[in-house]
């Protein structure tokens, strides 16, 4: 038998169209989660920094709300309330953080 | 459509042949299947290409592939409903290559065994010569995910098992959940240590990649799920028993018959280390309960609200006299109660209206607006704030301006001619 390494199909292809195509709702908000979580790091910074500064304060309650519903989700599928709804729970929470997000836009702009 | 290009991705690492993506033009015949077509070009164009089917109607999983990103059976997947004029085929991700789209199936069965997706007979489950019973109230909860046929389309889509070579993987984790559920299995404590670990259910992130792929339309990250609060429970059982030092409950009964037959020890990575866990799991409940408490303690301070006035102390501002009557007086006094401070920080201005020989109204001189500091114009009868043009009148109330409020008054009282202000 040849000895050279095994060798495997792994990481997606980034730069085809397919793995985009092909990704999965749960993943979209497995990588939006976070995303949110690591712009949360500079955005709370901004926050402090520049308390009057409406874009940044309303970029933090995006981040804040995004990170904040999909985690009720996460918690909600730890809990075991994912037998087939998934998909319906990310619908709903991304409902709900989209209106908290104009009622906060209202507020603040 | 009449024809397809297939974009097959073609490789022979034991030839030393490179992977690349190799074309064919297929002619499509109503109700095609992928594996129709990849059989097409096998026949037709490329003896040498490489792919596995066996029953070819969608029952064993062998043609488990990647079909335009997404793993299927290729004998499942219609061409004419992929409606794409291009088809990339590629072989299940996270498995050696043999060739082209032949994967070695081999690590994949290896994480059944190492998850123990093996039934273990409880040996009292079995009557002298009879059968475990089943109980209904399991084959519910069971049935949902028993219909595995470890294709592996599951093992490639989760990208968990990309980035943890020694992941057990979704299908091995929903085959041992199978057999979590079940009352009848004798080997519960023993699985549920092997899937206690980092390798073990821990490693799954719910990106529902598994539940997505799954031809048999199973839910791993569910069954998995299920696990993770079977070691929650199981776990904070441990660490409470053992800090009130009960009694561990009963270890499974006696081996039976069936104990002859050995299973197979699980790989000895997988088991975390007794001493490094107790350290780990004390660790994180000490953390957990500093923070439960710390919460616990604000929400209390939270409802019970600001400290009571009762108990503060009076201080005195001299005798009453000294004010004069109907006309506010400025003071400077320490009203603030944060002794450890600098004066300068401590000292309020404050006005003194007194209205009888008796009573005196004490007024903050900050302006309710945006905390600028007023002061009486005796010449319209007002307190006037300079920064936005607010005033208020004797008693402190808004007469014009922006402010929202009137001006705050301290509790104030006369006491053997001396008047007394509250420390707020």
């Amino acid at each position: 038998m040849a000895m050279s390494l095994p060798e495997q199909v792994g990481k997606r292809e980034l730069t085809q169209l397919r793995t985009w195509k092909a990704t999965s709702p749960g993943m979209w908000a497995w990588l939006t989660q976070r995303l949110a979580a690591l712009a949360l790091v500079p955005l709370i910074l901004l926050h402090i920094t520049y308390p009057y500064k409406v874009l940044a304060q309303f970029l933090l309650v995006m981040a804040v709300v995004f990170h904040g519903m999909l985690g009720i989700r996460v918690l909600l599928i730890d809990l075991g309330v994912n037998v087939r709804s998934e998909k319906v729970i990310l619908g709903i929470v991304s409902f709900i953080g989209l209106i908290v997000l104009f009622l906060a836009g209202q507020h603040l702009f | 459509m009449t024809k397809v290009t297939l974009k097959i991705r073609r490789s022979s690492p034991s030839e030393g042949r490179a992977a690349e993506y190799v074309e064919y033009v297929v002619p499509v015949q109503p109700k095609m299947t992928v594996l129709d077509a990849i059989a097409w070009a096998q026949r037709n164009v490329s003896h040498n290409l490489a792919y596995r089917y066996a029953c070819r109607v969608g029952m064993c999983g062998t043609c488990a592939v990647v079909i335009n990103g997404r793993e299927g059976w290729a004998c499942r997947t219609l061409v004419e409903r992929l409606h794409a004029p291009v088809v990339t085929i590629e072989p299940l991700r996270n498995l050696p290559v043999i060739k082209d789209l032949v994967v070695d199936m081999q690590p994949f069965f290896a994480t059944m065994m190492g998850a123990m997706g093996y039934f273990v007979a409880d040996g009292a489950g079995c009557s002298t010569g009879g059968e475990p019973v089943i109980r209904m109230r399991d084959r519910t909860s069971i049935d949902p995910h028993i219909q595995c046929i470890s294709c592996g389309a599951c093992y490639s889509a989760c990208t968990m098992v990309h980035w943890d070579p020694q992941y057990l993987g979704p299908a091995a984790l929903n085959r041992a959940a199978t057999l979590v559920m079940d009352s009848r299995d004798g080997a519960r404590h023993a699985r549920l240590d092997v899937l206690d670990s980092e390798h073990g259910c821990w490693r799954c992130h719910t990106q529902f990649s598994c539940t997505e792929v799954c031809p048999m339309q199973l839910n791993p990250t569910e069954s998995i799920g299920y696990l993770k609060r079977q070691l929650v429970v199981r776990n904070v059982g441990a660490l409470a028993r053992a800090i009130v030092r009960a009694p561990e409950p009963e270890a499974a009964l006696p081996a039976g018959p069936a104990a002859a037959l050995e299973p197979p020890a699980p790989p000895p990575a997988m088991v975390a280390d007794g001493g490094r866990r107790r350290v780990l799991e004390y660790g994180i409940a000490g953390v957990l309960s500093a923070i439960a408490t710390s919460v616990a303690a604000t929400a209390a301070a939270f409802l019970r609200g600001p400290s009571t006035a009762a108990g503060r102390p009076w201080i005195s501002l001299g005798p009453v006299e000294r004010f004069p009557l109907h006309a506010p007086a400025e003071a400077i006094v320490d009203v603030s109660g944060h002794a450890d401070r600098e004066a300068s920080r401590r000292l309020r201005r404050v006005y003194v209206v007194r209205s009888t020989a008796t009573e005196a109204l004490v007024l903050s001189s900050e302006c309710s607006h945006l905390g600028c500091g007023v002061h009486w114009d005796a010449g319209i009868g007002q307190f006037v704030c300079p920064c936005h043009g607010g005033t208020f009148d004797l008693q402190g109330r808004v007469t014009a301006g922006p402010p929202p409020r009137p001006l705050a008054a301290y509790r104030a009282r006369v006491e053997r001619g001396a008047l007394l202000v509250q420390e707020t």
